[in-house]
């Protein structure tokens, strides 16, 4: 069993690269100080959803707001990142307990793996709302509108829901290809 | 090396029911010739085992057709290429009614000669008819089977023959007989035979590269004679048993010490006898469920044909038993080889008997419509389709009639193997103290005692209750389950020359091993 | 001699660090009101008195019992000479409408009978003089003694023609520069028994005048023109009078007050620090880093909350002028900064454009300042709130009960038709609300009270 977890485990990481890589970068990015320049534009994000308007009525920095905002964004992408990587690891793991016993079993699992996605797509939102609205770890979550943070949740829920998505695809057991969405249209080889 | 075994009487082709299976799970040498030797022509066992022989002969070779569905040469699924005649038994007296005066010619015979043969047997004996066996009568047994010729043109002895040809060639053959000491045709043959043997040999003056071994079956099994049988029938009375095994084993003691007919002799038994439910004299009605003795026999032999096995100048003999407690427990079963671990084996084989034929085997049955609800399988797509694939239709050809034969023949061993373990696991112990702890069989049979020949009926499905008991199937053992075999049959690596069905068979297979 | 040197040293680093760290968590840029120095009275220098009495032949009815009615113009008038000779350092007397001119205190000590009242002219000139109230004169003399309080007695009978165009702003002229000086005018409404004539009624076609004398009651009043304390003081003196007292437990309206002033404000509550630390009602004093403290009189509320709006209420009684119509209206002058974080040493204040942070709450008895109400500041951030409480507009409200009294020109014959027997006042509300009118075209915008909340804001 355990070999069989190995040997699927790095196509995990595989599918999970596709989109931990920008992540990282973007995280790397924000966390950098303003002036410096890195991989993206690290007043883009700020630009894009920060609302400057009642910034700059309260005669406040946009330098510092911008700084807060991006610490905030490169923290919520922190904990989204952990959160999903959390998930569809223990997913992929998991998966090879599964009780498959018999052919034609697998789809019938797609419920837990539905039920998990699920899990996901909440936490994720939990992640979300904590960052931007329940919690007092960043003051910037006040420089953003209803709207924009409306936006920016639905935007890293996608995100993350993807990386989540495609990890799964790649990293699930072969025998449990079936609960998975779009899992068993995968070439079936002897390495994958 | 060229292997022979020759399965004397009814304990010989019940011998040869466990010698077939344990070769399917791999612990057979590369090939093995078998034969019967058998008076009683309609002998139940005898038919049973010629049946089981063709069953895993046709099966083997359908899975072994290079190029098309191929389980590999390592594969030790069949590992051995058992060979045999369509004909596989020799009948020593042929013929309809044929008596002992008729083999030996007694009114062709002078009277002193004649006098000496009333004296050995009485007008019943050399009157009795031979078509249903020797009747527990190794007197007549051996008189009738010297009496014939080891004629080259029959289909037995021509194989003999030839195996004593090769010998001279260089080649190494080795010939097991197995037989029982008590009884009638295996307690005549058995020394007979190779005495038979060696004579071949010594003409065709071949002095080395033929090694003889046998499996000598003490007592084993009792039954109860019915109150209706005439006093004057003659019939192995089991009473008798233990005196002529005294008898036999004195004979034996002697022969061995002046004669080295045999390079190697197993001797089992079983201690309590285990009890037969049903007399029958002779014939088609007389058929007796496999007994865990005889899979010492089977096992000596493997022992004796495994390469590993070097056959010492001097005659050995090795005796195989059981532990002294009542229970039988998968450590009295003794290892082939140091390399080929009994146990295992045959717990591999009853593990994929049992997930083929529940789970993968119905599953494969039908037409490709049918099979088709499996095609975005991992499993599936991988080790059938892949591998059924035809350019011609661009589809599998899983469902087509040669492949859906082959499913079906596979399922027909399987039910085999399991009803041989099932049926092996009751009657063994069955009316005695003993226990048989090797598998846990009713989940997924019903044992019927008093059923003649079907005592063991298999579920035709199974609930998911019952499947989940797979894990326990073998007791005292590391159990595998049915998901674990699923999530093996999904990683476990493909052998370069396997071909079409043979990739998946000998997954599975493989992936109900430890 | 070192050791101590070193000690004081810290000790002194240690206050300074202190001071400076109460001082340093302000806004950079932030400016201490104007807040008006204390001009504190002083008490010992009473002023002079003018008492002006209605000498028209219509008061003397006044003097005259009537069997069924309380007379109260007596009483009343000795009640409020006692109280004039208490306000005062000195009290003069003075007569208007028939005669203009100063009087003794003997003929003074004879306004309570028909004898002063006496017109010794010919009939027609004393009905004449009876008709022309002449209120615009005591007026004018009242504006030029500011520092004095004028007291005038009189039926406030005002014909119509004296409440219009030039007759009109010889009322309203003086009344500017009284009110501009800051001084408030009183009116007491009083109705006693009556046994006279009433002239000068309008009548229905508007030709000529009427008299009346079948009243019983009529009301007559006191105007008081001073400081607001003094006002209050006459009010307070011809309260305890028992006649009164028993005829206001008959009936409630008998009696009747306003006082109209231009600044209702009677202190700012910086100057004597009325500000107290109780009056921010939902902030504890006991919550954690919470400290008041004055600086140069700007009362300074400290403190750390998750609240996001605060109150604070203040007393009327405190700051406005008892007795007058109070503050209909307040204007708040705002000042907002704010601060990303903690409180760091030249940390740059950020000074907000955000309006309408403070909602001022009247009821009669006390002035709530709702803060931000209607703004959701940040959380995480330090905020300063600079607050001065102006004045915007006086009330109205007391002036309305005259209403009862009031008859007008188009009335008055009907009025009269009815036989009423309590003859109400013509022009009454007329009067009044031309006095209220000047009172607010001179009203200015008082600073009441400024205030400060420095605060850090927690989610």
């Amino acid at each position: 069993m355990i070999i069989n977890i190995l040997k699927t485990l790095p196509w995990y990481f595989v599918g999970l690269a596709v989109f931990l890589v920008p992540s990282v970068l973007l995280i790397a990015s924000l966390l950098a100080p303003l002036d410096v320049e890195s991989f993206f534009s690290n007043q883009f994000f700020a630009d894009k959803f920060m609302d400057l308007e009642t910034i700059l009525n309260d005669e406040q920095d946009p330098a510092n707001a911008t700084a807060d905002f991006n610490l905030m964004f490169a923290w919520l992408n922190i904990y989204l990142l952990i959160t999903s990587i959390a998930i569809s690891l223990s997913w992929a793991i998991g998966s090879h307990f599964l009780n498959i016993d018999e052919p034609g079993k697998a789809k019938f699992f797609g419920i837990t793996w539905t039920i998990i996605s699920g899990i996901l797509v909440g936490s994720l939102l939990i992640v979300n709302y904590t960052i931007f609205s329940w919690s007092n770890f960043f003051m910037a979550q006040q420089d953003i509108t209803v709207r924009d943070m409306n936006t920016m949740v639905l935007i890293s829920t996608i995100y993350y829901s993807l990386m989540y998505w495609l990890s799964c695809i790649l990293g699930t057991a072969r025998q449990a290809r079936s609960a998975v969405l779009l899992a068993n249209k995968l070439p079936a080889r002897n390495f994958l | 090396m060229k292997n022979f075994l020759i399965g004397i009487g009814g304990t010989g082709a019940k011998c040869i029911e466990h010698l077939v299976h344990t070769c399917s799970a791999g612990l057979g040498p590369d090939q093995l010739w078998v034969g019967m030797v058998d008076q009683d022509e309609a002998n139940g066992n005898v038919n049973k085992t010629k049946i089981l022989l063709n069953r895993y002969i046709s099966l083997r070779n359908k899975l072994r057709e290079e190029g098309k569905n191929d389980l590999s040469n390592e594969s030790n699924l069949f590992k051995t290429n058992i060979t045999t005649d369509p004909d596989a038994v020799w009948i020593p007296l042929p013929g309809a009614d044929p008596t002992l005066k008729a083999v030996v010619n007694y009114n062709a015979l002078k009277d002193e000669v004649k006098g000496l043969l009333n004296c050995l047997y009485d007008p019943t004996e050399q009157n009795l008819p031979l078509s249903e066996g020797f009747r527990g009568r190794p007197n007549i047994g051996a008189a009738a089977m010297l009496a014939t010729a080891a004629n080259e043109n029959s289909k037995f002895w021509s194989q003999i023959h030839k195996a004593i040809d090769a010998a001279r060639g260089g080649e190494e053959v080795r010939i097991f007989i197995i037989g029982s000491i008590f009884g009638g045709t295996g307690a005549s043959g058995f020394p007979n035979i190779a005495r038979k043997i060696r004579a071949i040999q010594e003409e065709k003056s071949v002095t080395s590269n033929v090694y003889i071994g046998g499996a000598l079956m003490l007592p084993y099994f009792d039954y109860d004679v019915p109150d209706d049988i005439d006093d004057g029938t003659i019939f192995a009375k089991p009473n008798q048993f233990l005196d002529q095994t005294k008898a036999a084993l004195e004979y034996y003691s002697k022969l061995f010490e002046h004669n080295k007919i045999f390079d190697q002799v197993y001797v089992t038994g079983w201690d309590p006898l285990s009890k037969l439910p049903k007399f029958e004299v002779g014939g088609n009605t007389q058929f007796n469920s496999p007994l865990f003795a005889e899979t010492y026999a089977a096992l000596g032999a493997l022992k004796f044909f495994n390469e590993d096995n070097k056959i010492a100048e001097t005659q050995e003999i090795f005796h195989i038993g059981k532990n002294e407690s009542n229970d039988i427990l998968w450590s009295d079963i003794p290892n082939v080889s140091a390399n080929l671990n009994s146990k295992d084996k045959i717990i591999n084989l009853i593990r994929f008997a049992f997930s083929y034929n529940w789970m993968y085997g119905p599953a494969l049955t039908g037409s490709l419509s049918k099979i088709k609800k499996y095609s975005n399988e991992h499993w599936f797509k991988r080790l059938i389709e892949a591998n059924t694939y035809s350019d011609e239709t661009k589809s599998s050809i899983i469902g087509n009639e040669n492949n859906q034969k082959i499913i079906m023949q596979m399922r027909e061993y399987c039910q085999d193997v399991l009803t041989w373990i099932t049926d092996m696991t009751h009657s063994t112990v069955v009316d005695s103290d003993q226990r048989m702890d090797l598998i846990l069989t009713d989940f997924f049979s019903e044992y019927q005692p008093k059923e003649n020949s079907k005592k063991v009926k298999l579920k035709e499905k199974l609930s998911s209750t019952e499947k989940k008991q797979f894990k326990k199937l073998i007791i005292d053992n590391d159990n595998l389950t049915l998901a674990n075999i699923m999530s093996n049959i999904s990683y476990m690596g493909t052998k370069r020359d396997q071909k079409g069905l043979g990739i998946f068979m000998d997954i599975l297979f493989r992936s109900c091993g430890k | 001699m070192v050791k101590f040197s070193k000690i004081s040293l810290i000790v002194f680093f240690f206050l300074s660090t202190i001071v400076n760290s109460y001082a340093a968590c302000l806004p950079t840029d932030f400016k201490q009101p104007n807040i008006p120095i204390n001009t504190s009275v002083n008490e010992d220098l009473k002023d002079k008195v003018h008492v002006w009495y209605d000498a028209s032949l219509s008061m003397s009815g006044f003097t005259k019992s009537q069997s069924e009615e309380v007379n109260l113009f007596g009483p009343i008038l000795n009640s409020l000479q006692q109280a004039s000779q208490s306000l005062g350092t000195e009290t003069s007397y003075n007569t208007f409408g028939s005669r203009f001119q100063t009087i003794d205190e003997n003929r003074a000590s004879l306004v309570t009978t028909q004898e002063f009242y006496k017109c010794t002219q010919s009939a027609q000139a004393c009905v004449k003089k009876d008709r022309i109230n002449g209120l615009s004169k005591v007026l004018s003399v009242a504006k030029k003694n500011t520092d004095s309080t004028i007291i005038i007695v009189t039926d406030l009978f005002v014909s119509t023609s004296e409440t219009l165009a030039k007759n009109a702003e010889r009322i309203k002229k003086p009344l500017r520069e009284i009110f501009n000086n800051g001084q408030s005018v009183g009116i007491f409404g009083v109705s006693s028994s009556y046994n006279g004539k009433i002239s000068g009624i309008p009548t229905e076609d508007g030709l000529g005048y009427v008299t009346y004398s079948k009243a019983t009651k009529r009301p007559f009043y006191i105007i008081v023109i001073g400081s607001g304390e003094n006002i209050k003081f006459i009010e307070e003196k011809l309260k305890k009078n028992q006649k009164l007292q028993d005829a206001i437990a008959e009936n409630p309206d008998t009696y009747k007050f306003t006082m109209i002033t231009s600044n209702v404000i009677s202190e700012n509550l910086n100057i004597n620090k009325k500000v107290k630390d109780k009056d921010l009602i939902n902030i504890s004093s006991q919550s954690e880093g919470y400290k008041f403290k004055y600086k140069d009189n700007l009362p300074i509320y400290e403190f750390i909350t998750s609240k996001n709006n605060f109150e604070l209420k203040f007393n009327n009684s405190d700051f406005i002028v008892p007795g007058s119509n109070g503050v209909a209206k307040y204007k708040i002058e705002e000042h907002l900064w704010s601060l990303r974080g903690a409180c760091k040493k030249n940390d740059k204040w950020g000074k907000s454009k955000r309006e309408n942070l403070v909602e001022p709450v009247i009821t009669d008895e006390t002035l709530t300042l709702k803060f931000f109400e209607d703004t959701k500041l940040k959380w995480g951030y330090r905020w300063f709130m600079l607050a001065n409480v102006y004045t915007a507009k006086n009330g109205s409200s007391t002036q309305d009960e005259f209403k009862d009294w009031d008859l007008t020109d188009s009335d008055a014959a009907n009025h009269m038709q009815s036989d009423p027997k309590l003859f109400k006042t013509l022009n009454l509300m007329n009067i009044i609300e031309m006095i209220d009118d000047v009172a607010n075209e001179e009203f200015k915008p008082t600073l009441v009270a400024s205030v400060a909340l420095n605060f850090e804001l927690e989610k």
